[in-house]
């Protein structure tokens, strides 16, 4: 077996250790996790009473229908679910784009034979510490020049393109660790640099494609400033709605429905987390090269 | 010109040369703009009055930005080095054939998929000295468990890197986990013939074989520290007083909220210069490594 | 529905209609259940009048802000902005950004029926270039009136009454004051107690003329004093709390008073309680009272399609129309900017603030709507500060504040 040793193999105290460690840090981990899904089935009056960390005097699923299809978000009442077909259509192509991008560009980079090749992806890191609201107006400008300012097509282009640099980075440094023998031979068989992206290193590239999938969806799924600004009235997504639900200033605050509404929010991402991980398999790029 | 693209797909330069347009004309735009602006007078909308690097002395000068500054530092450090080592136990443990495996990598992830607002308020009811973990305790009769930091000036910032290793330690395990399953098999094989503990093989060998995925993970995590805002914003809003401040917050506060275009254009610029300065020992070893 | 204002609505309905569809981008953020009633209120009436409505709501003042001038700078501004009468009004107005309703305020009367003190602020350099939705006042105390008789208080008038209060309220085992821990909540607490001391014309001379005489006076470390005391009365859990935790003490009877804004009254109501019965307010008392406002108001950036220069009449004309300044009032707990609009149909809390407002000489403008650029941003940082440090001297404190709002 060419892996650690798995839990089978271990002593029996190094596995007691192992999995006490990890429930523990489950524990730790779930811990605001109960707090959020308690109070959102409490009654608003246990809320008030300030009782936020105790159970509920009774469960409702109230917060829950509330928060999917009747809390305010504007002039419109209809709760989050308006928005959800809206985010799914920006997020799905914005991260197939957005791998394809970045898994080219890492590949790219670590393939360009130039002394030029670390300053460059020095070049690309710091886009990754430039504070989106100062790239807004800019951005702007350039969406609305190229007449995609508030459209469909520009709030895909905007989170391909202000993911560049973290895709870029993730993708390049895996690269950097893929023998060199697995381009090499496809060269020699004549195969183009595009093509031998496309056929030979896309496919042994399973595992961070997931990482960078799963760190994509993430943060697109949860973008709100820039699906406010560069998505247009017709495709605002989903956390338009959760913000403009949790995040109202004045009014009067219903913390059960906040916490409703971000769990619902969160499903689909979830199920991405829990399903996408299956992909994570052993040894891929060794198999290759040996092959 | 068909037969100079047809050669060009046989070069990674064509490709890399295309994305750095892409990026310079964004990013670099950005950021030459952003100058632009930190040496006028603009307030809320861009302006073209220039006043030299007057505001650069404003920032110097301003109690708030120098507390951010040393915060960032505090909490960088402390928030880089807990991701990092949680990161990596995690992505060890998850990595050895444990029961239950989805369960526990979604477990870790999810923090990452929640709305930052909401989260943010459930840690902030949990560490709140008369509702959560303080108050809990006392109540099962421990009365004298203090445990109200986020009341405390001074400690207030140590729960906010608590919070924060809570939601990055999930990024880092599974870039990690990518890394350890891409870890050549015959290194396991040999391991194993030396009879080398566990631990000592992760130590000494199996991490210093995944530099480039650590590099990653740094990398993606000093952009949190400079870039991260919305967690001090649902937690501690920058207090008590301005004991949490963060540059970042800082600059987003005076976008919009302060209008004061200008400031947040040179606190932007500084906060730039300042990630290069945290990029630099990266810097110098990946290109020693290469020289 | 009086006989004057049918009229006038008939007339207004008369003008409205030509040639053109009017079409309304709305960019705002009133998207809590109240707020959303009393926006609804005027969309209704602008859509009953043959207007189409396009919604662009966001979370809060910020990321609308954020949105508006995002979409100036691409080319596609909204037709109106809601925002309050402050530094960032100004800024869009100097920079011709906004267009400007004289023709419209001529025709229609408005400066006539608006409280002076809100027609003064949605003018710039005499350009009417903002319409309020409706006036919220940050210097109200708000209590629970179980408490208030089981301690045998009345509501105090003097500042010397309410520290009284607060110490017989404290002797009964409750919390007097309710104070939670947003910056911005603690400025209210040191700004009520200037207002307090110094009255109106004081206020004013510090906040709008920003006088330097006026900022040496020894009542600011007065001011100082009395914050710095308030703290004494405020229980362990207050760091970080937010506001509207912070109004469910005094509901469930824990606490006493809050120093809050009006908006304050909206929890009330979502927990069943009625003003004046469970509840009941003041203003900040004083010999010299004071109604500090904070006012909501629409701004409409210049534009050039006809369709939705059209729309912008119309919404104009349907935001100032006294019926729809009352409905928004009633159902938002703001007080009408107008004056000549009947008040009967609000409730108690809301009558006392339309009358102050009415009142010559008591209503300005609060900090957040007064301060020109980040001033009172600024302003909020020294509070906290003050607040969280207890060993700043009330000396220092007012030290701090000169710094600030001294030019």
């Amino acid at each position: 077996m060419s892996s650690p040793a798995n839990a089978a193999a271990m002593p029996r105290v190094a596995v007691v250790g192992m999995y006490a460690f990890l429930i523990v840090s489950a524990l730790f981990f779930l811990a605001p996790f109960l707090v959020i899904l308690i109070n959102s089935v409490k009654p608003m009056a246990d809320i008030r009473s300030g009782n936020l960390l105790t159970l509920p005097s009774e469960i409702t699923f109230e917060p829950w229908r509330i928060a999917w299809s009747s809390a305010c978000t504007g002039l419109d009442c209809s709760g989050i679910k308006p928005g959800l077909w809206n985010s799914i259509l920006i997020t799905v192509p914005a991260v197939v784009i957005s791998v394809l991008t970045g898994a080219l560009n890492g590949y790219a980079l670590a393939q360009w034979r130039s002394r030029f090749a670390d300053w460059l992806m020095l070049f690309i890191l710091i886009g990754l510490f430039v504070p989106y609201q100062a790239m807004l107006y800019p951005t702007v400008k350039i969406l609305s020049g190229m007449g995609i300012f508030r459209s469909y097509t520009g709030i895909i282009f905007v989170h391909v393109v202000y993911g560049l640099p973290y895709t870029t980075l993730l993708f390049r440094n895996f690269y950097v660790g893929v023998p060199d023998e697995i381009s090499r031979a496809a060269r020699m068989e004549g195969a183009s640099f595009l093509r031998t992206f496309w056929s030979v290193i896309l496919p042994i590239s399973t595992n961070i494609i997931v990482v960078v999938a799963i760190l994509q969806f993430t943060g697109i799924w949860n973008d709100y400033l820039l699906g406010l600004i560069f998505a247009g009235n017709d495709n605002l997504p989903m956390t338009v709605q959760l913000t403009n639900i949790v995040n109202n200033s004045r009014g009067a605050a219903e913390p059960n429905v906040n916490m409703a509404a971000a769990l619902l929010a969160a499903i689909p991402t979830l199920i991405v987390y829990f399903v996408s991980g299956r992909y994570f398999v052993r040894g891929i790029a060794t198999g290759a090269v040996k092959g | 010109m068909a037969r100079w693209f047809q050669r060009q797909m046989f070069r990674p330069t064509f490709t890399v040369v295309a994305f750095f347009a892409v990026i310079a004309i964004f990013f670099y735009g950005s950021i030459g703009w952003t100058f632009l602006m930190s040496l006028t007078k603009s307030s809320l909308m861009p302006r073209y009055d220039f006043v030299g690097f007057e505001k650069y002395a404003d920032l110097m000068d301003n109690k708030r930005w120098i507390v951010s500054c040393i915060n960032m530092v505090v909490f960088g450090a402390l928030f880089i080095v807990g991701s990092l080592i949680l990161g990596s136990i995690l992505a060890i443990f998850i990595d050895r054939g444990i029961r239950f495996e989805g369960v526990f990598r979604t477990i870790f992830l999810y923090p990452l998929a929640i709305s930052l607002i909401v989260t943010g308020l459930g840690w902030r009811w949990l560490l709140d000295p008369t509702l959560g973990i303080q108050a809990m305790v006392r109540d099962m009769g421990w009365e004298n468990f203090a445990f109200d930091w986020i009341t405390e000036p001074d400690r207030a910032i140590y729960t906010l890197v608590i919070a924060s290793v809570w939601r990055s330690a999930g990024l880092v395990m599974i870039i990690v986990l990518a890394g350890l399953r891409s870890v050549d098999g015959d290194l396991w094989k040999a391991i194993r013939m030396e009879k080398i503990p566990q631990w000592r093989a992760y130590v000494q060998v199996i991490f210093p074989g995944m530099r480039p995925v650590f590099a990653s993970c740094i990398v993606l995590l000093m952009s949190e520290v400079i870039r991260g805002y919305d967690l001090i914003v649902a937690m501690t809003n920058g207090g008590p007083g301005i004991s949490t401040e963060m540059p970042a917050k800082f600059a987003v506060d005076f976008f919009f909220s302060r209008m004061n275009l200008s400031l947040a254009s040179a606190a932007s610029i500084l906060m730039l210069l300042l990630s290069l300065l945290m990029l630099a020992p990266y810097l110098y070893s990946e290109f020693r490594r290469r020289d | 529905m009086t006989a004057k204002t049918m009229l006038l609505s008939c007339v207004f309905a008369a003008t409205a209609t030509h040639s053109f569809a009017q079409v309304a981008d709305v960019q705002q953020y009133w998207t809590s259940a109240s707020e959303s009633k009393a926006m609804n209120v005027i969309a209704d009436a602008f859509k009953a009048k043959g207007g189409t409505w396009i919604d662009s709501p966001s979370a809060d003042y910020d990321s609308t802000i954020a949105a508006a001038t995002s979409r100036i700078v691409g080319g596609e501004p909204p037709s109106a902005v809601l925002m309050t009468p402050n530094g960032a009004m100004l800024d869009l107005a100097e920079g011709g950004i906004l267009r400007s309703l004289n023709d419209l305020r001529d025709a229609e009367g408005w400066q006539a029926s608006l409280a002076p003190l809100i027609y003064e602020r949605v003018t710039v350099d005499d350009e009417m270039v903002a319409l309020p939705l409706g006036v919220h006042a940050d210097n109200w105390i708000w209590y629970n009136t179980a408490i208030f008789d089981e301690v045998g208080i009345e509501e105090p008038t003097t500042i010397d009454e309410l520290f009284a209060a607060a110490d017989a309220i404290q002797g009964a085992g409750y919390t007097a004051f309710a104070v939670g821990g947003e910056p911005w909540q603690e400025l209210y607490i040191l700004t009520d107690m200037i207002l307090s001391l110094g009255g109106p014309a004081y206020w004013n001379e510090i906040m709008v003329e920003r006088d330097d005489a006026a900022l040496q006076d020894p009542l600011l470390v007065t001011a100082f004093e009395y914050f710095r005391k308030v703290s004494d009365y405020v229980d362990a859990g207050s760091t970080g709390r937010s506001w509207n935790q912070t109004t469910n003490m005094v509901i469930t009877q824990e606490a006493a008073m809050q120093f809050m804004g009006d908006w304050a009254k909206g929890e009330f109501l979502a927990a069943g309680q009625t003003p004046g019965k469970e509840f009941g307010c003041f203003l900040m008392p004083s010999d010299k009272p004071a109604y500090a406002a904070v006012t909501d108001v629409f701004v409409f950036p210049e534009i050039d399609d006809d369709e939705q220069i059209a729309g912008q009449d119309l919404l104009a004309r349907t935001v100032m129309d006294p019926e729809i300044e009352v409905q928004v009032a009633a159902v938002k707990g703001s007080v009408p900017a107008r004056t000549d609009v009947d008040l009967s149909g609000l409730d108690i809390c809301a009558t006392r603030g339309a009358q102050a407002l009415a009142t010559p000489g008591v209503a300005v403008a609060s900090t957040y709507d007064a301060l020109p650029g980040d001033l009172n941003g600024q302003l909020i940082d020294m509070a906290t500060q003050f607040w969280t440090d207890p060993d700043m001297t009330a000396e220092e404190g007012a030290a701090a504040l000169r710094d600030v709002l001294a030019d």
